[in-house]
């Protein structure tokens, strides 16, 4: 099958609306067909990765613990906004999993640099 | 990159997100309530032209809102026709909703 490479963008928080599950399913199923995966973090989206998520009280699976099992998919290039980290008073070691933390002109460049943009 | 905004940038952040990451390369196509961030003297067209030159409206959205009068008259208003000729001209296009 012929590889390319895609870019998952998430720019929503986790619970409230359910763009930051299919963005999930669709990391998991690009991976599935082996396909390079990566994942960028912008605005809200960067609350899906707080460690401090107890999704249990409402009832839901916690969106972090989900994530935390993307390297067994093989997907360990995530990427996250620094801006948006540090206006929602968080940084890289209140996150579940170990990510690149970006300035913009940085994320300017992923856009280019992946064949497909996917965004939720 | 082509970048799609289709949000009014006064109760969306799609359009400042999608700043934050463009750069003089990118152009930028509004349409739907993303067309009112090409209002004349407007801050959000301020902020667009910090990033890019290269903005366009999608004519029909601008209309239909009645914006004809009140839209900077020096951004290129592309039909449906344009809009697919925006996408076929670049390497990718990305929809911030």
């Amino acid at each position: 099958m012929i590889k390319k490479s895609f870019l998952i963008v998430c720019r929503r928080a986790p619970y409230g609306e359910s763009y930051a599950r299919e963005a999930l399913d669709v990391a998991l199923a690009c991976a599935a067909f082996d396909q390079p995966v990566a994942m960028l973090f912008l605005g809200d989206g960067v609350l899906q990765l707080s460690a401090a998520q107890h999704g249990a009280a409402i009832g839901q699976k916690s969106h972090a613990t989900q994530l935390s099992a993307l390297p067994l998919y093989d997907i360990e290039t995530l990427y996250v906004d620094a801006q948006a980290l540090q206006a929602r008073q968080l940084d890289s070691t209140d996150l579940v999993l170990p990510v690149q933390v970006l300035a913009a002109a940085e994320i300017s460049a992923l856009f280019a640099t992946h064949d497909i943009v996917l965004g939720f | 990159m082509l970048h799609i905004v289709n949000r009014s940038p006064f109760s969306h952040s799609s359009l400042a997100e999608c700043l934050s990451v463009c750069n003089s390369q990118a152009s930028i196509l509004l349409i739907e309530d993303g067309v009112y961030a090409a209002l004349s003297d407007g801050e959000w067209l301020a902020r667009i032209r910090e990033k890019t030159a290269r903005v366009y409206v999608l004519d029909a959205d601008v209309a239909a809102r009645g914006l004809n009068a009140k839209i900077a008259t020096d951004i290129a208003r592309v039909d449906y026709t344009g809009f697919v000729q925006l996408c076929c001209e670049h390497p990718g296009t990305h929809s911030w909703y």
